[in-house]
């Protein structure tokens, strides 16, 4: 609720003035059946005709005026409705944005980007519909039980005694399907996800074939959801027509006792008439706000979900915390020097354990090892995507906590795994690196790359358009743009994490060679030994612990896993080098 | 009565059209006929619901003119009065049971039908080729099992009911009003067209601002998606601020564009409201001075405002209604296109099915081959693999070498040429025996959620017991790790997998092409992204698992395949050298390029 009222607040004046329209708009449709009656009462049974056309001509004038307040507030909601949405993505996204990885990985991307889009706009549009609907209801019932009275008592009595009671089971139905919407979301969720595998895993399917498994698996979903959704839809179906009766029960009721009253003299056919036309009225807007009540339920469970990520800290407000208020550094190149660092993601087990090194400026630092002995995790502690558990890593003798952030993850440039790219031109996406490049810093950045040939051998070159994910291109061509738009950043720290794993050996080759021609300190997380044999360092990882550290000559000599790793890797035996075999 | 919110009005974007309505009409009506016997009570039913929505008017009006008589004195008859009211009370007692009744057999009829529809759409899609998956995006698939398929359910369900119902009582509202009073019910009608084209107007008007808004959306969702996708490439670059700014502008034009939207359709009921409030009035003012020239009783001028109530909201609700319509037939024409693709890769009639397995002879001959005619992927292909021999495949990404392997397994059909298996085309052969035959190991290692167990066993799903997964797991050198794994066998992997590492996850695809025992094993860089450690374990698993088999191996490193029988360097979908490691070496071409490469001796 407080996260509601934060964003509704700056546009308090546009959120008052809904309900107040509404309030317009009840009044005029109360007044209505009112009038109605003097027509009959006293028009046409009372024998006073000249009362017809005047009352015919308010009736005209009240109702204009309760339709501009609806479309004030129709106009009303939907500006209020739209701001907040507006204004709460944004927030949201700003948010994220600068989130640590830590806390993206614990909220998960997918999960993130479901909560600025469906979450968000299920609350927006809860809170338009509430602003008018939430408010009709009491404002009709209330409006209606009054004018009702004032017409005659005892037959109002017989009426407010049917509606409660339609309302009670009207909320009851509402309470008690919760748990059955539920229900039917999670199967559909199941159900999605079940296609989602299917589709994903297609060819293992096939190759299997081992489709009569995977159609089981989806026509147990797909049951599962078609029960819960006629479970839903039974529950439900029971409450329009109960409703209706209970209106009808009334109009019966009505009729009855009113015609005790008319008889009785404390009442007219007129006053029968509109009578029953406030019941209909009633109704209406009970149906209508039960609904909204049922979807605001609904959305409780999106205004967690939207609570949860702005209840997350910032990097920033973090760092704050970290450096007790001091301003920050500015970074400067120098040595990075790891000090017995020691990580885990989850507080349990270590991916890093006492890990220490120092790293010279301008030299290259391998880093091998098994999958899972904690090379990825290594070089995301320089660039700060992760803080260290405990020991302290730092660069030109400054831990990097007191150093700008970003200042230093400008200068500390990574090229992932995982080649990521985005829609756009090939110059978009190298002008990422360096918004102001020229063509010509951008096509020397690829022939580092080793792909200035492919873009010139295109008919559009650096205008040729990437789709999403950029699907058009290969793994190898993927890869090899993102080294490029690494290298257009100019970083005084170069950091590769794996990322010739998709190039053949030859590519590879010449991309080490332009490397190798650049000045900056590199760390390279490597497979193959004979990527990296030139290093300076080489860090030889085992379960999140340095097993050996050292050039390879050094290594040849003094680590067996070395040796038998390049013995596997080469197939060569009892040498010290490849280059002596092969001679 | 039906929900009031649905009975709100619903204006979206510019509906889609089917490209032909009757035809989809015809192919959807099969799926009513088989709950012919109901549907023909849910149609009495709606009939009788809409009767009571004509006879109580009726009767009320009826009540209270003959009922209560105010000429001389106020005097009630009353036990006409309790007749007239016992059978109002019968008839609203039916009417709610036959709405109950119709509402929910109505969306039970819905369900059923969209439930069968999706089954027959998984059961064809699992035997679709290859081809469709690759040609189709995942999304674009999707969509169709969870949108188009809520699309035909809400048309057929709701929609379709209430565009009946309605004409059906529209007919029977405008017989009782002209019995009643003639010039009264022409006076209603006056407002029918006034509605129509109210209607017409403001939808088309608002149309435009959702379609627009559509368009921001999705220029929003895609902001959004690829910068929380890429956060980490973007804050490496330091180009937050860049996307922060090109976000808001989506949401910018979002918001307003979904503003003008909603206050353009929202004036919608206001503006019926008027008609119908001005309609309302106007049969209050002419039916009261008709009634006080004697030509009509009070009575009737209660049944005609109810009418009138009842008359002019089904009117709009038609147009709303038959957008769902529209919309749903769009959408079964998307269901229906998708069961109408045919598989292309299919068993021929006299297909080859051998009692014995498979010896593992393969013989591309002259294998020609392209995705699509215009670009050729595979230029005549030419080699022999004998039964226990190690085929290594090498060569640049773009070379052809996965292809190779898709048109083993037929994913694919060769364009020219001919594949052997034993002798035989693999085109004669039964597709199931065939790819029964051949375990296949991809680049990316796909496993599904569900226990370890259950994905080695996916392998072979007749053979699941534990022992023999652990047998398989073993041999895959995925024991450790496994049995380190908080249930061991049986933890469950959670979406793709993603609770264990990349390695493991390939070590238990390798589990799981062992645990098939198929005599010809496909390894597509199945080893590129593991450790060398576990290659190492591995390395020696393929050593005992190749024996005696037939094995097509595609690998960068050449560590793995310094052993193989057959070495294929293959360079833009030629095959152009063949040999083993030392003739290839010797004859110094471009196998001894990419060699010396790997070992830095340039």
């Amino acid at each position: 609720m407080n996260l509601i009222w934060k964003y509704l607040r700056p546009h308090w004046k546009l959120a008052c003035l809904a309900p107040l329209c509404v309030l317009l708009e009840v009044w005029a449709e109360l007044e209505q059946p009112d009038l109605m009656a003097v027509i009959v009462d006293r028009g046409i049974l009372g024998g006073e005709p000249d009362v017809v056309t005047p009352t015919g001509i308010k009736m005209v004038v009240i109702m204009i005026i309760g339709v501009v307040g609806g479309i004030l507030s129709i106009y009303a909601a939907g500006r209020v409705a739209y701001r907040f949405g507006a204004d709460l993505r944004s927030d949201l996204y700003s948010r994220i944005s600068r989130f640590s990885f830590s806390d993206v990985d614990r909220l998960e991307a997918p999960s993130l980007i479901t909560r600025m889009g469906d979450d968000v706009n299920r609350v927006q549009q809860v809170i338009q519909a509430s602003m008018r609907l939430l408010f009709r209801a009491p404002f009709m019932f209330v409006g209606a039980v009054v004018m009702s009275f004032m017409i005659d008592t005892n037959v109002s009595v017989v009426l407010l005694a049917l509606m409660l009671c339609s309302f009670v089971f009207v909320i009851r139905i509402m309470r008690s399907s919760l748990p059955l919407f539920v229900d039917q979301q999670r199967k559909r969720d199941g159900f999605v996800s079940v296609v989602q595998e299917i589709l994903v895993g297609v060819r293992v399917t096939k190759a299997y074939t081992n489709e009569d498994v995977e159609s089981r698996k989806f026509n147990s979903v797909n049951a599962n959801l078609l029960d819960s959704t006629i479970k839903v839809s039974r529950h439900m179906s029971f409450m329009m027509p109960f409703v209706s009766f209970a209106l009808n029960a009334g109009i019966i009721a009505v009729i009855y006792f009113g015609a005790g009253e008319i008889e009785a003299d404390r009442m007219k056919v007129g006053g029968i008439m509109a009578t029953i036309n406030y019941l209909a009225q009633i109704q209406m807007a009970l149906m209508m706000a039960s609904h909204v009540i049922l979807s605001i339920t609904q959305a409780e469970a999106s205004v967690n979900r939207l609570r949860e990520v702005l209840d997350t800290p910032t990097e920033a407000e973090s760092d704050e915390r970290l450096r007790d208020g001091s301003t920050p550094l500015p970074y400067s190149p120098g040595d990075v020097v790891f000090d017995n660092v020691s990580f885990s993601y989850d507080g349990n087990r270590h991916q890093l354990d006492g890990v220490s090194f120092n790293l010279h400026r301008g030299e290259t630092l391998a880093i091998l090892g098994e999958t899972g002995s904690g090379k990825t995790t290594l070089v995301n502690l320089i660039p700060r995507y992760y803080d260290p558990s405990s020991g302290s890593i730092s660069i030109d003798g400054k831990p990097l906590t007191s150093i700008d952030r970003r200042e230093l993850q400008s200068k500390v440039a990574m090229v992932m795994q995982h080649s990521l790219l985005f829609s756009g031109t090939i110059r978009d996406n190298m002008r990422m690196g360096k918004p102001d490049a020229t063509d010509d810093e951008i096509m020397a950045a690829c022939d580092a790359a080793q792909m200035g040939d492919h873009i010139r051998s295109l008919a559009d070159g650096l205008d040729h358009v990437l789709d999403q994910g950029a699907t058009n291109l290969s793994g190898g061509q993927k890869q090899r743009l993102c080294i490029a738009r690494t290298l257009l950043t100019r970083p005084d720290v170069l950091i590769l994490d794996d990322s010739f794993c998709s190039l053949d050996l030859l590519t590879e080759k010449k991309i080490k060679m332009e490397l190798d021609k650049l000045t900056m300190t590199k760390i390279i997380v490597a497979q193959r030994i004979s990527s990296i044999r030139n290093a300076n360092q080489i860090l030889m990882l085992r379960n999140g612990q340095v097993e050996a550290c050292g050039t390879h000559d050094e290594l040849m000599n003094s680590c067996e896993t070395y040796r038998e790793t390049f013995r596997a890797q080469t197939g060569l035996s009892n040498s010290n080098s490849g280059k002596e075999a092969l001679s | 009565m039906r929900n009031p919110m649905a009975q709100r009005p619903h204006i979206g974007g510019t509906p889609e059209k089917a490209r032909s309505n009757r035809k989809t009409l015809l192919r959807l009506l099969p799926y009513w006929k088989e709950h012919w016997l109901l549907m023909t009570g849910l149609l009495l039913c709606s009939v009788a619901s809409v009767g009571v929505t004509l006879a109580a008017p009726y009767l009320i009006g009826r009540t209270i003119d003959d009922c209560i008589s105010v000429t001389d004195g106020i005097s009630i008859d009353y036990p006409l009065m309790s007749m007239y009211l016992f059978a109002l009370a019968v008839i609203y007692v039916l009417g709610s049971l036959a709405s109950w009744a119709q509402e929910f057999g109505m969306t039970w009829v819905s369900q059923q039908i969209v439930a069968k529809l999706r089954r027959q759409m998984m059961d064809h899609l699992v035997n679709l080729d290859v081809n469709y998956y690759d040609t189709n995006s995942r999304g674009d698939i999707l969509s169709r099992f969870s949108n188009d398929a809520e699309l035909v359910k809400d048309g057929m369900g709701q929609a379709l009911i209430q565009v009946v119902t309605t004409v059906v009582s529209m007919i029977g509202m405008i017989t009782t009003m002209i019995v009643l009073s003639p010039s009264l019910t022409g006076l209603v009608c006056l407002s029918i067209p006034l509605v129509l084209l109210l209607t017409r107007i403001i939808v088309r008007r608002s149309r435009r601002f959702f379609d627009r808004q559509q368009v921001a959306l999705g220029k929003m969702n895609s902001v959004v998606e690829e910068s929380i996708n890429g956060l980490r490439v973007i804050r490496s670059l330091g180009r937050e601020e860049d996307w922060r700014l090109s976000f808001e502008k989506a949401n910018t034009e979002m918001r307003l564009s979904g503003t003008k939207a909603q206050i353009n359709s929202g004036l919608l009921m206001p503006m019926l409201r008027v008609l119908d409030n001005f309609t309302y009035i106007l049969v209050a003012v002419v039916g009261g001075m008709m009634a006080l020239q004697g030509a009509l009783t009070v009575g009737t001028i209660q049944s005609f405002l109810l009418y009138t109530r009842n008359f002019l909201r089904p009117v709009n609700m038609i147009a709303t209604q038959m957008n769902s319509l529209q919309s749903a037939f769009a959408g079964a024409e998307r269901v229906f296109d998708m069961l109408d693709v045919v598989p292309k890769i299919m068993d021929k009639k006299d297909a080859v099915n051998p009692s014995a397995d498979v010896k593992g002879h393969v013989v591309f001959d002259h294998v020609q081959f392209g995705y699509t005619p215009e670009k050729q992927i595979l230029k005549d292909v030419s080699f022999t693999a004998l039964p226990g021999q190690v085929v290594a495949i090498v060569g640049g990404t773009g070379a052809g070498k996965t292809t190779l392997m898709n048109l083993l397994s037929r994913f694919y059909d060769v364009d020219g040429g001919r594949i052997l298996l034993d002798g035989v085309d693999v085109r004669d052969y039964g597709i199931t025996y065939l790819r029964d035959s051949m375990a296949v190991v991809l680049q990316e290692p796909i496993l599904f959620t569900d226990t370890v167990q259950n994905n080695i066993c996916y392998g072979d799903p007749a053979r699941h017991s534990l022992e023999e997964a652990q047998e398989s797991a073993r041999l895959a050198m995925a024991e450790s790790f496994i049995e380190r794994l908080p249930h061991g066998y049986e933890t469950v992997l959670l979406r793709q997998g993603e609770n264990i590492s990349h390695g493991q996850k390939q070590l238990l695809t390798i589990a799981r092409a062992i645990h098939s025992r198929a005599p010809i094993l496909v390894l597509d860089e199945a080893t590129s992204n593991i450790d060398t450690h576990t290659e190492l374990l591995l390395q020696k698993a393929i050593d005992n698992l190749t024996a005696g088999k037939t094995c097509f191996m595609i690998a960068h490193r050449l560590s793995t395949i310094r052993g193989a029988d057959l070495i294929l360097v293959m360079e833009h979908g030629q095959i152009v050298e063949q040999g083993t490691h030392d003739e290839l070496l010797a004859k110094g071409g471009v196998y001894k390029g990419i060699y010396d490469a790997q070992f830095d001796v340039a």
